[in-house]
């Protein structure tokens, strides 16, 4: 009897095991495909700003190969100072597309990079859901990772980052980060040095690959140190631990954009502090081993007395190192994030990304739906039973909440710790549920017969039971599936933890009692309709919301086609094929990386917003008159200026929407210029009548409306009008003295100006051959104009 | 006939026509009438030619010499002669002896000789490219186009000619001016010159005509057509562009205002879009470029052809350039049949798909499937260069797939070249490629298969053993005096002294493969624990190891950076320890 039940429980261990791979096989299939819809709406290109710069790099890796790209450096921006490329990347997403490029290079496929790096952020996201799923096995089960990897496969926070053509450093980063946890928890959960090396190698792919490895950095400490406050520590501690903070800190050291800031920052402090501190909660277990009690309560008092003044030695040394510093030793994005009035206050370019904002709280909805509301129930869950890897799991997810109410995009940190505990929560429901509706199956078959004994015997049956019966029954989508094999494995196991009688470390165990039936059918239905409305939310957000590659647009025509709006490249391929090669564009910075990447011209600042006082030299030149401007790009050697003008067709992140961050900026450095100058008399940015002076002289305003006031006609509307501002402009006729028109783009959205070698003659001078000038009086004059004599 | 033969035959005919014939035929051969019509409303220099020739000699001729003025026949696209029926065999002729610089020559072959006496009636027909030079070179945006024309009043003939006239069509009655040639006059969009009466051989009369032509110069400096067949039931085009406009440069301020509301005035000489034509069952069709898909074109799937209408990403003006792609795919049987014989036959136009180009340098490359063999190539034409081989790798290829390659410069429309490759395919070829995978795949699983089965030594390894981490984690409390070992035990948080001695047991009776280095630590340590007694070896051992080495370790390492700094003639970098 014995032996067949134990045949029967392998068979079905077998056959659970077989559908839970098919159905991770789904979930990554799903959450590959379900990032494709930009591809199919629109076309293979890679998206918006930071990918171009991605894409170009990846692209002199397949050209120049992997030692160059180390020591690529890129004279194409930032001129005139270049940039180091190779030391001032993180690397890991570039190196894996090209991996994969050359891979298939190999097998003769003959690809395109641009195709691999498109494709490269929805394979991660299958890659992230099977490392979530084995993440959250190690913390909880089976069932508890197949649910968190059906959440976090459509999550819309992480769509948003990881769509086809999405190329950026989140795409792979997000994966790296589920899988070092997972390699973490699976070292502290074995003990064993060789999940502790996978560990290292983890760790090592994710400091290649995203700055967002601090977050890594500061979690494991945190984690260290509350198992140390909770007694915790083992050895399997220790070996998860001991060796990660070593040779992470060598491994982060040996990315060349961290370099010894893998010491000397503050980010890293604390690994090495808690370092110590388990070194010494250790020390502390083997005194006591090895000391008789009353030896060693001195001992303890001896060690606490000098251990004190040491530490708080060293303490001061630390403390008087980092306060030496301004930023107390944190870089400034970090520290924006401790203090998050810090970037608004010290440093507008951080703050003028829309990204670096804080959150709204629909946001919150919008980006995790159902997750949302399950995390905090997968918070209570963690105590049930707490083990270290629960633990872990719930320090994540409070860390997680607190970075992403700081800045939205770290949103994409909280989305994985928000799948898994709302997988754990929905697997810990589901199963509950479900293991109530198999108990009341079978005790409406064998009612009579059943005993308070075999009762318990019977649940644990019904509940090994529940995963084949529910499948053959109706149709499934992948999560349903996920769901019910979820229930299935957890359901037998909460039954024979009750069966167990186990010492009461669960507070729900000695308690159990199933559900009544209608209830449990009520629920289940309630827990599927939700899963169902969360895929049809992420599906929505993933086709409309997030698949746009914003360097198209498109708009519904009114006989139901689509209008596309392609200026941006169309101003790109002209710069690209009719400007001389060596040629040096500038803009605003928000376009370099489109420019050196698609118009393959030198710009003079980029997405890479390294240097301050370059990009707010920029600010001057775009915030200043004419002349002004004409002087500071004619001293860059800029011969091409374009501005992006949203004016015509009513888009509108355009430059005059941008434009009080040039001057924020701008004038943080040079303060000659001044914000309210360009503000109305109300203190309100406005564009018409009302505007401000300097905003009117402003080279930008020029650039930007230079002949436009006759397109309002055009459009049905007053002369002047501007679609974006919904006003007519304040300042309409005027020539351009020191720039030429040379392209404007179907649309109006990118408008290329040349810097003229010499200022246009102004017609209202009188001609200087006409009339006597004394030798004197032609100097001043030069001397006036600011051309060179 | 195969190319090379027919390469073959041109040059020895060209070699005769060099040799023999000119000299001998032209003293014999008189014009009786030529009659010239010069179109020159496009950006191409078209000309009509209508000729009497009679044979004044005593012997029969079997040639006649075509000339042309001014270097024109290096421009020469294409130059048809006729006697009415059948188009006549050419071949390049040295120019006579007394003709001035620059005239280039044609020898036609008469279909019949031309016996004493005797005459003929030809028509000859042809395209110059680049030979409407713009002037200005530069022009402003709204600032007509005008383009100058050289050639000679009368006909370039190595023989003498009783009448002639030459017409020159400009399609524009805004000429700027024209040479005179009395008679000569400009009536409408037409400048007449003639008829002239009895003009010596190579008696020139130099001509230049300067007109508006608001062509759009559609110049393709490099044209790149490649053609992959593939037997599983599709052939593959993509044609890549490079399109000049060739006209004025437009210099100065460009304004799109002016281009959306005047564009008579302002875009007059640009190029809005191409328009291309494919045969009707073709599929697939792609436009983009470096950056992406255009999304400007239009396909209309007709009955008996594809037209589609291409716009680059903005229209082109004079001296603007623009890259770009376009490509499609055409169903196998369309394209390639079976011969009789047993080889394949791919039958395809040898020209790209959009109209009205010039280009400059055609490149073909026809890629055959892997495994063809014996490539044959015949195209309706002498080729300049012979067709080049070459392999090319794409998808899983092994061995790599012929490529047959073209290279044709100065080709129009009007060429209109038929491209036929022969090639000899077994369908066997088909098979090779799902073989491979099955036999990588099934290589794959039989290697993971023996592996599995043989794999003891996998399972064997201690970590599998030790207790999983399903086992809940016993944890460690620092007031706890047992001893510090991986072990299993209870789960969850726990007060500290719960359960102290249980777990020790469950892990004793572990099978432990023991490790030698483990080994050796563990009695080290117990060495340390038992038996270690502080006395003056052991700290003079500690003393030498804890302070003397790292203090020597520390003073090389410095001394070495130092002696780097002064090499490298740097600053000396501040230690620890030395004043900074």
């Amino acid at each position: 009897m014995a032996g067949e039940a134990a045949a029967l429980a392998a068979k079905k261990l077998a056959y659970g095991n077989v559908i839970a791979g098919f159905l991770l096989l789904a979930i990554c299939v799903l959450a590959t495909s379900v990032r494709l819809f930009s591809v199919i709406k629109y076309e293979s290109v890679i998206h918006e700003f930071d990918p171009y710069f991605n894409y170009r790099v990846s692209r002199f890796l397949t050209e120049k190969g992997f030692t160059e790209t180390w020591d690529f450096f890129d004279s194409f921006t930032w001129y005139p100072l270049g940039r180091v490329v190779g030391g001032t990347m993180y690397p890991g997403l570039i190196f894996t597309a090209g991996a994969i490029w050359s891979l298939l290079q190999q097998l003769n496929v003959p690809i395109h990079i641009q195709e691999v790096c498109v494709f490269t952020a929805p394979l991660f996201s299958g890659a992230c859901a099977l490392s979530t799923y084995l993440f959250m096995k190690e913390v909880r089960g089976q069932g508890a990772g197949l649910a968190s990897a059906a959440i976090i496969a459509v999550v819309p926070s992480y769509i948003s980052r990881s769509v086809a053509g999405s190329y950026d450093l989140e795409a792979v980063a997000i994966f790296a980060l589920v899988f070092v946890f997972y390699l973490y928890v699976k070292t502290l959960n074995t003990g064993s040095l060789k999940w502790a090396t996978a560990l290292f190698f983890g760790y090592l792919y994710m400091v290649a690959s995203w700055g967002g490895y601090s977050f890594i950095a500061n979690l494991l400490p945190i984690h260290c140190l509350a198992c140390i406050v909770f007694q915790r520590v083992s050895v399997r501690l220790y070996i998860a631990y001991a060796p990660w903070v070593v040779l992470g800190a060598l491994a982060a050291a040996n990315i060349p954009v961290i370099g010894f800031n893998a010491v000397l920052m503050s980010e890293h402090m604390a690994s090495f502090f808690v370092f110590g501190l388990l070194h010494a909660a250790l020390a502390i277990q083997y005194i006591q081993h090895m000391l008789p009690p009353r030896a060693y309560s001195a001992a303890k008092r001896l060690v606490i007395t000098v251990g004190g003044a040491a530490l708080a030695l060293v303490l001061a040394l630390v403390v008087s190192y980092v306060a030496a510093s301004p930023t107390f030793g944190w870089t400034g994005r970090s520290l924006s994030l401790l203090d998050p009035t810090y970037a608004s206050k010290y440093i507008p370019i951080i703050a003028s990304v829309s990204e670096h904002q804080p959150p709204t709280w629909s946001s919150y909805f919008t980006d995790l739906h159902i997750a949302s509301l399950l995390a905090p129930a997968g918070l209570l869950l963690c105590f049930r039973p707490l083990t270290d890897a629960s633990l872990f799991l719930l320090l994540y997810g409070v860390t997680a909440v607190y970075f992403s109410g700081v800045m939205v995009r770290l949103m994409l940190v909280l989305a994985p710790a928000a799948c898994c505990l709302a997988g754990l929560a929905l697997s810990e429901v589901t199963s509950y549920l479900a293991t109530s509706l198999a108990a009341a199956h079978q005790d409406d078959a064998a009612a009579a017969t059943a005993s308070a004994a075999a009762s318990r015997r019977v649940e644990s049956e019904a509940a090994d039971s529940a995963a084949p019966s529910n499948t053959g029954t109706s149709k499934r989508t992948a999560k349903d599936t996920a769901a019910s094999a979820s229930s299935a494995r957890k359901g037998g196991k909460a039954a024979k933890k009750s069966s167990a009688a186990s010492g009461g470390d669960s507070w729900l165990s000695d308690t159990w009692r199933p559900l009544p039936k209608d209830v449990a059918i009520v629920g289940l239905i309630l827990v599927f309709a939700g899963m169902g409305l969360f895929y049809k939310h992420s599906v929505f957000v993933a086709g409309e919301m997030y698949s746009a590659p914003s360097i198209v647009l498109q708009s519904k025509r009114a006989d139901g086609g689509v209008k596309v709006f392609d200026d941006f490249r169309e101003a790109y391929a002209w710069l690209s094929y009719n400007t001389p090669p060596e040629a040096k564009v500038a803009s605003w910075w928000d376009y370099g990386y489109q420019t050196t990447a698609m118009a393959n011209r030198t710009v003079i600042v980029d997405n890479n917003t390294w240097n301050n006082t370059h990009i707010a030299t920029v600010g001057r030149a775009m915030s200043s008159p004419e002349k002004k401007a004409w002087q500071i790009f004619r001293s860059l050697d800029v011969e091409y200026v374009f501005v992006v003008f949203g004016g015509f067709i009513g888009y509108p992140s355009d430059d005059i929407n941008k434009f009080l961050w040039m001057v924020r900026i701008g004038g943080g450095v040079f303060p000659e210029i001044k914000e309210p100058a360009y503000l109305g008399a109300d203190g309100n940015y406005r564009v018409d009548d009302q505007a401000g002076k300097a905003l009117l002289d402003s080279t930008m305003w020029k650039l930007s409306y230079y002949r436009f006031a006759d397109c309002g006609p055009m459009f049905g509307a007053p002369r002047g009008y501007d679609r974006v501002r919904n006003t007519v402009i304040g300042k309409t006729d005027f020539e351009l003295k020191y720039f030429e028109e040379v392209f404007t783009s179907e649309h109006w959205m990118m408008r290329i100006y040349r810097v003229l070698p010499q200022p246009n003659r102004d017609t209202k001078l009188r001609n200087p051959r006409r009339t006597k000038v004394t030798n004197r009086a032609r100097i001043k004059r030069r001397a006036a104009s600011g051309a060179p004599a | 006939m195969s190319l090379s033969q027919r390469t073959m035959a041109a040059l020895l005919v060209l070699v005769l026509a060099a040799a023999m014939c000119a000299p001998a035929a032209r003293a014999q051969l008189v014009m009786e009438d030529v009659k010239r019509r010069i179109d020159l409303t496009s950006f191409r220099a078209g000309f009509q030619t209508k000729l009497t020739v009679r044979n004044d000699g005593q012997t029969a001729a079997e040639s006649v010499l075509l000339c042309f003025p001014n270097g024109l026949l290096d421009h020469a696209a294409v130059i048809e002669t006729g006697d009415g029926g059948t188009k006549l065999k050419w071949a390049v002729a040295l120019p006579p002896a007394d003709a001035p610089a620059g005239v280039g020559c044609r020898a036609f072959q008469l279909a019949a000789p031309l016996g004493p006496g005797a005459k003929v009636s030809l028509q000859s027909e042809g395209l110059f490219t680049h030979v409407l030079q713009p002037k200005p070179a530069k022009i402003k945006q709204n600032e007509p186009q005008r383009v100058v024309y050289q050639d000679s009043a009368v006909l370039a003939s190595p023989y003498a000619v009783e009448q002639q006239s030459t017409e020159i069509v400009l399609g524009t009655s805004n000429t700027a001016s024209f040479t005179a040639v009395p008679p000569s006059k400009q009536s409408g969009s037409v400048v007449q010159y003639g008829p002239y009466q009895s003009t010596a051989p190579f008696a020139l009369q130099p001509i230049s005509v300067l007109y508006e032509n608001s062509s759009p110069f559609a110049h393709v400096p490099e044209l790149e057509r490649e053609i992959e067949i593939s037997h599983w039931g599709q052939v593959y085009f993509e044609e890549r562009y490079t399109l000049r406009h060739a006209g004025a440069q437009v210099v100065g301020e460009w304004s799109r205002y002016d281009v959306m509301t005047k564009p008579a005035e302002f875009a007059r000489a640009a190029i809005p879009g191409l328009s291309a034509t494919l045969p009707p069952a073709a599929h697939s069709l792609y436009y983009r470029d470096a950056i992406g898909n255009i999304s400007s074109s239009e396909a209309r799937f007709g009955a008996d052809q594809v037209s589609v209408q291409l716009q680059p990403r903005y229209p082109l003006f004079g001296g603007w350039l623009v890259k770009f792609l376009f490509g499609w795919s055409v169903p196998l049987q369309n394209c390639v049949t079976k011969m009789p014989t047993g080889r394949m036959a791919f039958v395809a136009p040898l020209g790209p798909a959009v109209h009205g180009l010039v280009v400059d340098q055609l490149t073909v490359r026809v890629v055959l499937p892997e495994g063809a063999r014996g490539a044959q190539v015949e195209v309706g034409l002498p080729l300049e260069v012979p067709p080049e081989q070459g392999l090319k790798y794409t998808y899983l290829d092994v061995m790599g797939r012929p490529v047959v390659v073209l290279r044709i410069s100065n080709y129009v429309d009007e060429l209109n070249l038929p491209l036929k490759v022969e090639y000899t395919y077994s369908s066997l070829g088909l098979l090779q490629k799902p073989l491979l995978l099955v036999a990588v795949f099934g290589a794959i699983f039989a290697a993971a298969i023996a592996l599995n089965r043989s794999g003891a030594a996998l399972k064997g390894s201690p970590s599998s053993q030790a207790p999983r981490h399903r086992a809940p984690i016993r944890p460690i409390s620092v007031s706890s005096s047992s001893h510090v070992a991986v072990a299993s035990g209870g789960g969850a948080v726990q007060a500290p002294g719960v359960r102290r001695a249980a777990p020790a047991t469950a892990a004793r009776n572990m099978p432990v493969k023991p490790n030698k280095y483990i080994e050796e630590w563990g009695t080290r340590r117990e060495h340390l624990e038992t038996e270690y007694k502080w006395d003056n070896k052991t700290l003079i051992t500690l003393a030498i190891w804890i302070g003397a080495v790292p203090y020597l370790i520390y003073q090389v390492t410095v001394g070495e950076f130092n002696r780097t700094d002064a090499v490298a003639q740097r600053p000396a970098r501040a230690m620890l320890g030395s004043e900074s």
